[in-house]
Parts: C-alpha cells; structure tokens; sequence
C-alpha cells in the first residue's frame, strides 16, 4: 500500500511540473536545415491553426534553420520570412502564406476557371480520395497522388474539402489557381475509435458489428452499476436486471439467448478476461464499452465467443496539465410503484365469498368490522432509503507518462429490509492505471519507441442480501401473502413467548405475531428481517502490465500479463427460532466459508502496420495467448453457539470434532490459444479482414481439445468511390456496407466430463449400536463421453452505416443470423442408465435478428442537442432440443401451477406452457353446453364463473396434452433512446430503455392455500354474469374448486412490454470565471432521477425481471426497482 | 533483415509444445484407470452399491428438484387397503401418492426419484460384478463373497423395479454408449424374473454368502437374507417349479436357531429391537454418524420414514413434533386384531382411546386418530444428530425388511401349497401367533389357535406385517386384489403402475409403457 502512495505522490509532482511549461499560444522552434514545409507546419501544429499555402508562389521545399522558444505565432513567422518577399496573414484560426497581393474578394469576370492542386494530410502524406466540392455542387475527388482538377464557375468563392477522418476543410479562393490544402484530421472522428480485441481501429474502417459506448456519453448520468452502462445504449444487447436489490446480478444477452447452457458474453477488461461478471468496476473508471457482437469481431477470443464479448476499456491519463475530479451524489430511493393487496375488510368479504362459492358458511361475521387491518407491504418497505456515491480522481501526464488515479465508495441502502440491515451493499474501488513511454526515437530505424504500463484495481463489496423474487418464505412474498387481519406484533406476548420460547423479537424485545399452517412456508415479514443475515463479502484485485516495443516503423510487438484474484466470504448464523410451524429450528447454527479464486493470462502479440503500393494499408495481428483459472475454498460449520453476539465457529460449545469442515481446490482450467488477423484497406474504400484462432482447452479430451474459429468480413465505404463523387448528394457524407462470416465457440463446462473419473462417497453404515461408522465408498463421478467437443456457433452479419448531413445524422443498420450446434448440455438419456448423464454435443438454436441506431447531433449557437434511438428485433428458435421428445420443462411453481415453462423444438426458448382458456363461463347453461363432438361435457366440474380451458388437440378431453405456449419472457424488441440538449451551462439528458412482446407470468398467487392474500387487482374477479371474462369466481377450495381454475394458463400470462424513463439528469455547469477564483475549472451541479416513470400494462411491482428460473419474467413477488432521486456536485481542479 | 530474425524467433517460441500445459491434474477425483485395482476398491465399490437402500425413504432427481417421498415400504401399503387416506395436507400433498392410492398414477408423476435411486443401485452392483475379474490378490472365498452380495444387491433393486412397474429395462453389464448403447433392451416381468432368480440362486449356492457377520459389519447381506429375498420373489411370481427349493432355505433359516421371535412385539420397533434375534435384514439408519441432508438424500445417515408417518404439529412427550401426518391408518385394520393381540397397540398408535393428558396434534388429511406406530418418530429419535439443518431427515430408524416371522409364515404357506407336513404348518402359524397373544404355542388358548390354511395365512400376514409393505402383494399372491380392493379402484389394469413418462421419452422408443 505504501508503495503505491509513493508512485501516486511521484507522479503528482510530475504532472505538477508538466503544467508550469504550457503556456498560452506561445511556440517553440527548433529547425536546421529543415524544409519550410515542416517548420509552417509545425507551427500550425503548435497553434492549432489551419495552413494554407500558395504553392505556386512560395516554395516550400526550401531549407530553413530556425530556434526560437516561447515566442508569439506572429513574432515566429516574422522571424522565419525576415529577409524574403514572402508575406503571411494569420486570421482567426487560419495562417495564410504567399506572395504579392494579400488576398481578398474581387468582383471576377463571369465565366469558368480551373482549379487544381494537391492534398495532404498533417504528415505529408497525399491523400486520395478526398472530395473537392464547388457551391454549385459542382465536385472532383484527389487522385493516389492527391491532386485534384475541377472547374468551377469564375465567381466561386470557396470550395470544400471533405474526406472520411478528416475535418472538411473551407478553402477560399484566391486569383491564384493552384493549391495545397492541408487537412486535419477530425478529432471527433477520431474519438470514434472502436477498441477491438487486441487493437483500435478507426470505425470507418471497421467490418464488423461492434457497438461502442463513451465513457462521456456517461459523465452526465453517472450511472452506479456499471452493467447499466450498457442499457437502453447499444443495440442487440439485453440487459434485465435479476431484481431491485441492491447488489444483484443483471442477465445480459447479446443478440438473443444463444445456448441453453451458459449464454453469459466473455468480458474482457483492459484485456484481461474476467470471470463473474463487472459489477466489481467502478463505472466512472470507463473510458469506453464495446460489445462485439458478430462472429467477425468475436472471432479473435474465438474460444469463448459464441455469446458475445464486451470489452470495457479504463480510463488513462492524457498529456496535459493533471486535473483532480470529484464527483460526489446524494440520493434518496422509494419503489416506483406499491404493491396493492387487500385490506382487512376486503379480506373478509372474499374470504365469505370464497368459503359460500365453496358451499360452506362464510367465515367472518362482520367483515367491515376488521377495518383497514395490517398493510403488509407497507411494513416491510423502507421509506427514502439512501444512496450515496464517492468518487474522486487524478490523471495527468506528458509525452512521457501518464496516471490515471480514482478511488470511489458506494454505498446503497435496500427499499425492501435496509433499515434493518438486510439488502444493502457497499462497494469501494480504487485503481491506478500509469503509462510510461520508455523511449521515443522518431528518427531510429530500429527499436523506435517502447512503452509500458500497469492496471491495477481493487474493489471490496459487501453485501447483506434477502431472497427476491420466490414464492417461498421471501419477505415481499410473505408480505403480499399474510392475512391483513393479523397483527404485527403478538397481541399476547407472554402467551406466544410462552408457547414459543424461540418466536422472533423486535430490538425492544417485542415477539412479533406468527402466522398460521395456512399460510404455509410464508412467516411474518418482519421476522425474516430480525433474522440474523449472511455478511457477504468479496475483494478482488485485477492487475494487469504490458510492455509494447515498436521494433520498426509500424512492427510493434506486445506483451502483456494479467491476473485476477477474487477472494470471497460469506459468513452467516442462526440461532434457535420459531417463525411459524414449517420455519423453526432449536439449534444455533453459525457458518463460514472463504473462496479463493485467482486467474493469470500471458499474452504476445506482434502486429504489423503497413502499406504497399501506396494505397493498400495493411494491419497484421499475430498473437499467442495463455489462460489459467482455479479456485479453492473451505467451509466450517459448526452448532451450539454460546453467545449471539459472538457467531463465530471457535466460539461455540460444539466439541472441535463434531464441526463440519469441508474444502478443496478445483482442478486448473486452462486455455492455450494463437490466433492471427489481417486487416486490410484500399483508400478506405474496400476494407477486408481476415481472423483465424485456435484454441486449446483443458477441458476437452487430448482428441478434441484444439479446434479453429475462423471469420472473415468485408467492407465497402460506397461514398469514397470516385465514380459516385459527381452523383452522391451532397447530404450524404458516407455510406458503408459490412459483411461478416465466422465461427465462435464455447467451452463453459467443468473439467473431465470427456473421461471416467472416481469420486471417493461416504458409502453405506455398517455396524450395530455403538459400532456404526461409515464404510465408504467409490463410484465413476459420471458416465463420461470420449467425444466431447467445443460448442461452435456460426454467425451471418450485414450491415450498413450511413452519414448524412455532415455526420451530423448517423444510421447504422444489421442483419444477422446466427446459430449455435452441438449445445454442450446433459445428453438426454433415461435415468436408468443409473449414474448423472454425461455431457454431450446436442441441440441447436438459432437467432437472427435485426438492429438499428439513429443518432442526430446538432450545435447551433449556444444550443445544442443530440438525439440518439437503437432498436433490436430477436427472434430466437430452440431449433433442436437434442433429445428425443423434442422438449423439455424448467421453471416450476409450488403449488397448484406445477411446471410453467419448456423448450421445445422450433418454438423459442424458453416459453410459458400452459392451458389456452376461452373467457370464464358466465353461466351453468354455458359451462354445460360445452361438449366434445360425443356430447360429453369437456369440463364436467365447471360452473358459473369458471374457466374455459380450450380442447387445443381437439381429442375430447381437456389434459395436459392440451398444454401449449402461452406466452414468452424474452422481448421481440428492445428500444433504447437518449435525448440530451446543452445550452451554455445547462446540461438535460434523458435515457429510456422498452421492451416489446414479451410476456409476465405472474405468480404471485398461492392458490394451493386459499387463505392466502391477495393483489387488489384480483377484486376485478367473476361475481356474476358479465362481470369478468378473465378473473374466475374465486373458491375457498384449494386449488382454484372442482374445475381446478388455478392450473397453469394463459390467464397468469400478461402482456410484460414496458417504456422506462431509467435516467433523467438535469446538470448545470457555473461559470468559470466564477469558479476559477477558488481553483476550480469545472463546477457542476445536477439532480437526477433514476425510474421516474414506467408505462406497462402489468400490475404487478416490475416488469423487468431475471431472476428466479431459467426464463425472464417470472413474477414470484419481485424485488422491485427503486425511484431514486438523487443530487450530486462534478468537481474539476 | 533483423525482423524477420525476431519474427522467427518468436514463431518459436511461440508454438512452444503447449500439451503439457492444458494437461491438467483432477483434485478430488481420480482418473478410473487408477482405481478398481485392489481389494480395497472393490469393497469400497461394494459399498456404494448398498448406498442407495438409504434413498428408499426420499430422494431427488433431475426432474425432482425438490425430492419425491416413496418409503418403499409405504408405497406398497397405499396399494392396499390399510391406510385411510394417503394423508399429508391435502390432495396436492406428494400428488403422486394421493394418485396412486387411487390407482391413478399418471406416467408424468410416477415415481421417477425411486426409479433412479433403484438404478443407481443396479449401475453400482455391475460394477462390483464386472470390475471384480481384473483385480488380483483376493482370496476365492471373499471373491464369491463380494460378487454374491452384488449380485443379491441388483436382485434386490430389480426385484422392487419388477414388483412395481414389473416389465422393466434390464441390464447387468453397463452401457458406456460405445461398444454397449445407453439404451437397454426393455424385459417383460417374466424376463425381468428370471434375471432375478439367476442372481439369486448364484448368490444362495455353495455357502457363498456367510451365515453372519460381526457385530462392525452388521448391514452386510447374509446367506438368510438371501434365501428370504428368493422367497418373496418366487412366491410373488408364483413359480411352482421352485417351491421346493425355497421352503428347503426356509426351513434351514428355521434350523439354524440362529433366530426366533422376539417375545414382546413392541420392542422389535424399539432401539434395541434393531438386529435383535429376529431380524435377518434390515437398512441400517443412523442419525450420529449421519451425513444425509435434504439435497444429499445418497449419504449415509438418517431416515425421514418416521417423520412421514407421525402427525403434524403433535404436542406431547412421546413423539416428534413436527411429523407430516401421512398414513391415516384405517379402522378396520384395528379392528380386524382380535383382543389381547399385542400387535394391535405396538403396531397402531391410537389417539382416540391411547393418547396421554395434553397429547394433541393437528388431524390431517383422512385423519382417523391413529398412525402407523411401528415408525412413528420417537421424541428423542435424532437426538445424536449433530447440525440443526435437517434433523427431521435422519431419525435412527433401521428398516425392517426380513422378520423371522416371516420366514415362518412363508414356510407355513409353502407346506399348504406343496401338500406338506399339514402339522408342521400349523406349528410355524400358531408359533407366531402364539407370540401376538404373549404365550407358547402349546398355551394358546383354541379359540386362538388356527389351522395353516391360505385364507388363514393371508389374514395373518396382515396382522403380523401390518404397514411394512406386505399386504398389497399378498393379495395380488393370493388372487385376493380384485375382490378386496376392487371397491377401491383397483383392477388387474392397475397391478403395474406406469413407467416414468420421461424415461420413455428418452428411450427412443424402446420402451413400452404399462397398460394401466
């Protein structure tokens, strides 16, 4: 640690001095014999000035000699043309060189007149491809050499310069004929550099379907969960959060659900991948996040790309003087919506209802006698439950070196238990980041430049989490089950203490009440919550170092090193309590486990840039990479503790041999890999690039380990084709088609499912009386399967990228179909074979799909605003199931509702699977008259008020063959779109992210227990004739009555589409000249508001759900997301 | 030039030989070419293929993440016509036995959990089989041993498979997907039967098996246990031709005096009526050691057989607390005991008429008051058990699958049905009804005493195995099922229950269900 404070403190002083010799304006000279084209250059370079030269009258190629240090741009040329006829004009931002007459306006004769010249970027290069353009639309395109010829009508003023990557450039003309333009690159263009594996490039030439976001797309939002980052931003990802709960996971997908084994993308971070996902980054360390989505761009981490990869890239300091950041916000959170259960008196009437409807007496007297009774859910929500960030940063750096330092702490309190300390998280981060340049010989043929540098972040989270989102025993479950007429705390204390020694107390020592057998596995809400609750904590270290030579102009060799060590805790307790019959345990229980999980890769890369015969650029990437990950861990258990207030093993009166113990390290997974690119452009015209890897994996029998991932894309930049300079419109900068091929794959199994293994088994008790013991066993672990193989999955891509109206429109359209085969899951064989399934290569699924982004930019005056869309369409196919009935069932429900989702063969996965209903019957006449073609009543237990199941199969019985698709958790379409406006210092964003065609199933009502509460939607039940075509009558008989109107159908499936406001900022910048006085370059202020409005059809608490089952949108009494309000101060020094 | 040196010399190192690195060394397992070579695997081997009796009572599968009830004994008794109801807390209690006590099982809940356990039992013995050959250095009469207990051990396994699904599939060399197909030809129960008995007249032949054994190896299967198993199957299938042969074992059992009755009923059920004088076999349950948990059902250690069986939420000193209340028992089983017959109170437990002041508990489905006493958690029946998590799960309750009483029984039938010794017959009847009217045979009073005739054995069968899985079989044995549970639904249809849907949906149709 200390160590680390040194080189924070070193490199402060640095940058402290880089910053005494930038001053403003001022330049610095120092030629011999250098050409006046490199000094005027130079020059302009220094002051960030456009060059325009005369070339016919002033020779450029001229030899100078110049030195001169901190003098005025004026002064300096004064200096350089002193002595010679050669006369200059510097206006705004503009340097004008020539001789004779200054120039200015004059009325020309009508007519035509040629002009010619050359082009050139800032290095001297020429550039081709560059479009000459009139007022009159009149244009020519430079030729290889860069030289342009256009006639133009007498009376021009002006012509523009335009070509991809570089800013177009307003040339005024002159008497003269010929010119030498320069062009600048376009920073703005340049910052549109996509990070690809092992690379940048410049996204005009980019093949493949990458989408990028910008760590200042985000300093508006300052988003807390760094997975948000992504959301509503980019096309082709889905990202549902598991639950509200602070601290919980997020289910990202991209482009759709690609296996039915593990379909997480790979991240990589800084180059290194990283295992168990990116929640530990602190999202303002982001520089930028690219998510490759094709098989092209994931091809160069083929082993594991068959999910896609997202790549996030740390931020690093940049030349210039050191800036300190702070970032600090306050925010206070609230559920965006309440649930709504039944009051007391609400209760009682349906409880009557449901007990005559059941042909028995009504239970409650007088039911408006019980009044409000108990709200539930309003007992276990906390009220304005904080959040609160801490950031803070330092970066800077010179031509040398540069620092990126930040240390951040959150801290976010639970909406449901957090002030009693159950679902709450805190997390801090801190990480350095530091590049050093080595050396940097510009005029060395060998060994040019060499450069080095260190990641290095650690984060600790803790967290104290509750069970979300299951119908069994969770709080907000129970919460929205128990009877309202049951009072909070235990209306005879001493008689429930009496009878339950062990009842849960409240810090005042007040027994809460207990709820009945008919509430089954849901206690009191609150009673969970006094329940001591596991400390989960986690410290990872990622640190990575890379060392980069240039060995020769454009050959770089590169190697890095990285690791990443996650150590986790979990540490938990329980002592004797009593919640209701079917929660209690007279013992004390304390556990500890501790994880330790540590990954090293090696990678060498040595890459070529290159160009031959002028225009044919040339990338070549080769790379070898070497991945090691294993865990280990141990647990303790231990029983009889001797003091609550000390829960620790050592601490307990169980004798030290009677504790349980257990602990292991899990075998290495290792991964070897080599892999090439070439990348390569024609005038940025026709762009093609070729990836091959081969990947090794451990996991793989030594016949099957290495298998290669191959892709090619291709790409046309339409616009830049000479030919089509005369006849594109002027509005339309840049158009580029993209076509992508290749093959990613998947290994995410454990090790050794190719080969029989023996696993060691407490066998079987022998002996009688005091001589039992255990004799133990051995048994082959599972049946192997010699030809286990990689998961491959191929991948078609189009696309289309267009820039319109000066790029100020830009349209990025993809196609894509992708399928993955041989589905590396359990095979499908009969239990009977009498041992787990061995792994196999079965299955295949198909997703192809469409995605669009818009985004539209302007600036004009102080106002500026920018408006950009995506959209995804998915359509994903279980094309085969890999067994032989063609499907298979996962989600279940407790209760009357059994099993709720399947994949199946050509139908998507997974789906809802149930009974198709038609209405309720609105009378016994109608219940009767429906009858099969025999006239037998299909349904001969239904009444008035019940549900009409349809006879899908039309056999004349209504069964579980009549179980269909009912509905889908996964969208058709995502849409995300980000408006933001400036104007002087006021900053407005606003983020919203939807999601269509998908569907909830809402299982939220326990009709197995008909005692149970329920939402007050349910009020909207069949009472009669025409009252209801959805809602049945309600029964006090389990199960929904004779007609079983609670199976699982489509009536628990609702329309789960949603439009979510997530983000919306308002920011608001002071001026500088206010806040220079205290040190402060930037001062902003924002309030911000994170889900201030959700337009859904669903009733229930969210609609964005992953958690609890294989499918989304599985409604067992979500977690709901928080309303956060929040406000919070950027600082800049 | 310089370049393409470096560029060489990295291409070296480079496609440096990476083999070794993704060979990777196991941690907690080891590689099966190293194991199956010592007498010590093939024991260790042996064990684990007596592991899964213990999942008899509960376990999960793949398709029952949450875990079936099936105590072996219970599922056969719901057949019959002893208990009440199936019990629990209603209709959608563990449906699958609600179902089947109405001879309703459908394919899609039918008992895959036990399906499983009984294969894995069966994978687990082939290998003791099979694997037994290449291991060197073991004596001829531990060689026989080990191969005879795993071959009693599949016959076991399969006998259960061939009493409840009866036409199942069959295999005692395992698939390994290449040289032999996961899957297996499907047998019908003759075929199943004969697979048996092959095993266990190799397992009862030429003293393979021993006689007994030491007090530490108490578990262990012996010569007895096996002649008992052989009983049971050729009575059941009712194969004359061996006859014979079976009442010949049964009658050296009855020879040996290693056995004899114990004189109180009740304390068969006690602690220390485990392995006494008249059990030849029993599953043993321990809760200390005990490493069975819910979601490890496989491991050595308790039963969740009496917590099944006690009632729900009883209030007292005598029983658990927190039983599921399954198995209401009928009242006309205790009805059908006569007075003064000691097993009607130490094999029912009678709330109405035995309950102690403040005893109380909460009736659940079908409840009559009485349960099935025999397994009934005792109070203290874990109180060795060490962890809080699942106590209910581990009670120290052995299963009592052999009783000397029916070595008698069986030898009485036996002589009935080959024309024996009529004499003989009545002694081994009136032997054990003597010890139900704690008296000797030449002092059981006449009213009591009863000639060995069929309809007087089944009578007794009834009363002496009352709830240990007994009676539905014997009356399938003696053609009874039709006219005494015909009332309740059951017909020659419904002597099969179906098999598991989903392994007929895996077996690429091989496999033909029952015609239930």
């Amino acid at each position: 640690m200390t160590k680390l404070f040194k080189i924070f403190a070193l490199l402060l002083a640095l940058a402290l001095s880089v910053q005494l010799w930038a001053q403003e304006g001022q330049v610095s000279v120092n030629a011999k014999g250098e050409t006046l084209r490199n000094v005027l250059e130079n020059l302009a370079e220094q002051t960030g000035s456009d060059l325009i030269v005369r070339s016919n009258e002033v020779d450029l190629s001229k030899k100078v000699s110049i030195k001169l240090e901190d003098v005025s741009l004026s002064e300096a040329l004064e200096k350089l043309f002193a002595g010679t006829d050669i006369k200059w004009t510097i206006s705004g931002s503009q340097i004008q060189i020539f001789k004779g007459q200054a120039p200015q306006e004059k009325t020309k004769p009508a007519g035509n007149r040629t002009v010619s010249g050359t082009v050139t970027g800032l290095d001297g290069e020429p550039l081709p491809g560059v479009v000459a353009m009139g007022p009159s639309g009149k244009a020519a395109i430079t030729d290889g050499n860069g030289h342009f010829s256009l006639i133009v009508p007498s009376n021009t003023a002006s012509l523009d310069f335009s070509c991809v990557g570089f800013q177009t450039f307003h040339l005024p003309l002159t008497a003269a004929s010929n010119y030498d333009v320069v062009l600048q690159d376009d920073v703005q263009l340049l910052e549109d550099a996509v990070v690809v594996g092992y690379g940048v490039q410049k996204k005009s030439v980019v093949t493949a379907a990458i989408s990028s976001v910008k760590g200042d797309q985000l300093a508006g939002i300052a988003p807390t969960r760094v997975d948000n980052v992504l959301k509503g931003m980019v096309s082709g990802v889905n990202i549902t959060p598991a639950s509200g709960q602070p601290g919980s996971g997020t289910r990202v997908r991209i482009r759709g659900i690609g296996t039915i084994n593990d379909s997480n993308p790979l991240y990589i971070v800084d180059g290194m991948p990283v295992t168990g996902g990116i929640e530990y980054i602190n999202p303002a360390d982001i520089e930028s996040v690219e998510v490759l989505k094709d098989a092209a761009s994931a091809a160069i981490y083929g082993a594991r790309g068959a999910n896609g990869v997202i790549l996030v890239t740390t931020r690093q300091g940049s030349e210039g003087k050191s800036v300190i950041s702070y970032n600090g916000s306050y925010g206070i959170q609230n559920p965006w919506r309440m649930p709504s259960v039944l009051n007391a008196t609400e209760y009682a009437l349906i409880m009557n209802e449901m007990e005559v409807n059941a042909g028995r007496m009504p239970m409650y007297a007088d039911p408006y006698s019980y009044g409000e009774g108990t709200n539930w859910v309003n007992e276990v929500f906390n009220r304005n439950a904080p959040v609160l960030d801490h950031q803070l940063s330092i970066s800077g750096g010179n031509d040398k070196m540069n620092y990126f330092l930040s240390g951040s702490y959150f801290y976010q309190e639970g909406i449901i238990g957090g002030n009693y300390n159950h679902s709450n998280y805190g997390r801090v981060t801190l990480r350095a980041n530091n590049n050093v340049t080595v050396f940097d010989a510009k005029d060395r043929k060998l060994f040019k430049r060499m450069r080095l540098g260190t990641n290095i972040t650690y984060s600790h989270d803790n967290s104290k989490s509750i069970r979300a989102n299951s119908e069994q025993g969770s709080v907000l479950g129970s919460a929205m089950s128990l009877s309202p007429m049951l009072p909070v705390y235990a209306e005879n204390p001493d008689a429930l203490l009496a009878e339950h020694p062990n009842a849960i107390k409240d810090s005042q020592g007040r027994p809460f009440s207990i709820a009945g057998d008919q509430y089954a596995m849901m206690p009191n809400p609150l009673s969970i919550l006094h329940m001591p609750i596991d400390d989960y904590i986690q410290d990872k270290i990622v640190a990575g170092g890379y060392a980069e030579l240039e060995i020769l102009k454009g050959l770089v060799f590169r190697s890095s090193i990285g690791a990443d060590l996650l150590i986790v805790k979990d540490d938990g307790y329980s002592l004797p309590y009593y919640m209701n019959s079917n929660q209690q345990n007279d013992g004390s229980t304390v556990w500890s486990s501790l994880s330790r999980s540590f990954s090293w890769q090696l990678e060498n890369t040595l890459s070529y840039t290159f160009t031959l015969w002028k225009n044919h650029h040339f990338v070549a990437l080769l790379g070898q990479s070497a991945y090691s990950h294993g865990s280990s861990y141990v647990s303790g258990t231990s029983y009889k503790i001797r003091n609550a207030s000390q829960p620790w093993i050592d601490a307990t009166d169980q004798d030290s041999n009677q504790r349980g113990a257990g602990g292991s390290p899990d075998p290495q997974s290792r991964l070897a890999s080599y892999f090439a690119r070439l990348s390569y452009n024609y005038q940025e015209r026709y762009m093609a690039e070729f990836t091959l890897r081969r990947d090794g994996s451990s996991n793989f029998s030594p016949a099957n380990k290495w298998a290669n991932f191959p892709s090619v894309s291709l790409g046309w930049n339409i616009m830049n084709e000479p030919y089509l300079a005369h006849i594109r419109p002027s509005w339309l900068e840049r158009t580029k088609l993209r076509v992508s091929y290749g093959v990613n794959g998947n290994q995410n199994i454990g090790s050794f499912a190719y080969t029989s293994m023996m696993r060691g088994i407490a066998g079987y008790l022998l002996g009688v009386g005091n001589f039992t013991a255990i004799a133990p066993g051995i048994i082959p672990n599972t049946y192997s399967n010699a030809d286990l193989k990689w998961e491959e999955s191929s991948q078609f891509d189009v696309g289309l990228d267009i820039g319109l109206f000066r790029n100020q429109l830009s349209l990025s359209l993809d196609y894509y179909d992708k399928r993955t085969n041989g589905m590396l899951m359990k095979m499908a064989l009969p239990s009977y074979i009498g041992n787990p399934l061995p792994w196999g290569n079965v299955g295949n699924m198909r997703n192809s799909g469409f995605e669009f982004d818009i985004t539209w930019k302007q600036q004009a005056g102080d106002f500026g605003y920018s408006v950009s869309a995506n959209g995804s369409y998915n359509k994903n196919v279980l094309l085969k199931m890999g067994n032989e009935t063609g499907y298979q069932n996962y989600d279940t429900v407790q209760g009357t509702l059994g099993t709720i989702s399947r994949g199946e063969n050509g139908k998507p996965f997974p789906f809802f699977w149930g009974y198709k209903t038609d209405g309720i019957f609105q009378s016994d006449i109608e219940a009767m008259a429906y009858v099969n073609e025999n006239g037998e009543r299909l349904q001969p237990n239904a009444v008035a008020g019940d549900v009409k199941f349809v006879d899908v199969n039309g056999d004349g019985v209504i069964n579980d063959d009549d179980r269909v698709m009912i509905g889908k958790g996964m969208p058709d379409w995502t849409f995300g779109l980000n408006l933001s406006a400036t104007w002087k210092g006021i900053d407005l964003t606003a983020n919203f992210y939807s999601a269509l065609g998908c569907d909830i199933f809402d299982a939220t009502y326990r009709a197995d227990f008909p005692k149970v509460n329920m939402q007050s939607h349910m009020l909207g039940r069949w009472t009669g004739p025409g009252t209801s075509t959805r809602l049945p009558r309600l029964t006090g008989d389990a199960d929904g009555g004779p007609n079983q109107n609670w199976r699982c159908s489509d009536l628990m499936v609702y329309d789960g589409s949603f439009l979510r406001l997530r983000n919306l900022t308002l920011g608001c910048t002071l001026p500088e000249r206010w806040t220079k006085k205290a040190l402060i370059s930037k001062l902003r202020i924002y309030l911000n508001a994170e889900n201030l409005l959700t337009l859904t059809p669903y009733h229930g608490l969210d609609p964005e759900i992953s958690s609890g089952g294989t499918s989304l949108g599985i409604d067992r009494g979500v977690y709901p997301q928080a309303r956060t309000f929040s406000a919070g101060i950027n600082l800049t020094f | 030039m310089k370049a393409k040196y470096i560029l060489l010399s990295l291409l070296v190192v480079l496609s440096s030989c990476t083999t070794s690195f993704l060979e990777v060394e196991p941690t907690t397992i080891i590689p099966e070419e190293d194991s199956y070579k010592t007498e010590q695997d093939i024991s260790k081997a042996l064990m684990a293929a007596y592991a899964p009796l213990i999942a008899l009572d509960f376990c999960r599968s793949d398709f029952t993440p949450k875990g079936e009830y099936h105590p072996y004994q219970f599922i056969s008794d719901i057949l019959a016509d002893d208990y009440n109801a199936v019990g629990g807390s209603g209709e959608a209690d563990c449906p699958y036995l609600q179902l089947m006590f109405k001879y309703r099982l459908t394919p899609q809940q039918s008992l895959i959990s036990l399906w499983e356990a009984l294969y894995r039992g069966i994978y687990r013995s082939n290998i003791v089989v099979n694997r037994i050959g290449d291991v060197e250095g073991i004596s001829d009469a531990n060689r026989n041993r080990y191969v005879a207990e795993a071959k009693f051990l599949r016959a076991f396994y399969y006998h259960v498979l061939w009493k409840f699904w009866g036409n199942v599939p069959y295999y005692d060399v395992n698939p390994n997907g290449k040289d032999i197909p996961y899957i297996v030809p499907q047998y019908t129960a003759n075929e199943v039967y004969d697979k048996i008995i092959e095993d266990l007249d190799w397992a009862t032949s030429e003293n393979r098996l021993p006689e007994a054994v030491t007090l530490t190896q108490v578990g262990r299967v012996t010569r007895y246990a096996a002649y008992m198993l052989r009983a049971d199957v050729v009575m059941l299938q009712k194969d004359v031709a061996r006859y014979g042969s079976v009442l010949t074992q049964l009658q050296e059992i009855i020879g040996t005096n290693i056995y004899a009755l114990m004189p109180d009923f009740a304390n068969i059920w006690l602690e220390e009526g485990e392995w006494c004088c008249e059990s030849i076999w029993e599953i043993n349950y321990s809760d200390n050691p005990s490493n069975r948990e819910w979601g490890d059902e496989y491991a050595p250690g308790g039963t969740i057989y009496p917590t099944f069986v006690c009632p729900d939420s009883y209030k007292g000193t005598r029983f658990a607390r927190e039983g599921y209340g399954f198995g209401p028992v009928s009242k006309a089983l205790k009805a059908a005991y006569a007075d003064g017959d000691q097993r009607r109170d130490a094999s029912i437990m009678d709330f109405n008429t035995d309950a102690l002041p403040g005893e109380k508990y909460n009736p659940r489905m079908g409840d009559t008051g009485m349960f099935n006493k025999k397994y009934m958690g005792r109070a203290d029946g874990y109180s060795e058990y060490i962890g809080t998590d699942s106590p209910e799960l581990n009670f120290r309750y052995n299963l009592r699958v052999y009783r000397y009483s029916e070595t008698l029984l069986r030898a009485s039938e036996l002589l009935v049905r080959t024309g024996g010794s009529q004499a003989q017959a009545d002694l081994y009847l009136n032997m054990v009804r003597a010890r139900a009217f704690s008296t000797t045979v030449d002092q059981l009073p006449s009213a009591l005493y009863r000639t060995a005739t069929l309809d007087n054995l089944l009578d007794e069968y009834r009363l002496e195995f009352a709830m240990e899985g007994h009676r539905f079989f014997d009356l399938v044995r003696f053609d009874k099922a039709d006219a005494v549970l015909g009332a309740k639904g059951y017909n020659a249809l419904k002597r099969y229950i179906p098999i598991p849907q989903s392994e007929i949906d895996r077996s690429e149709g091989t496999l033909t269900q029952n015609n239930y």
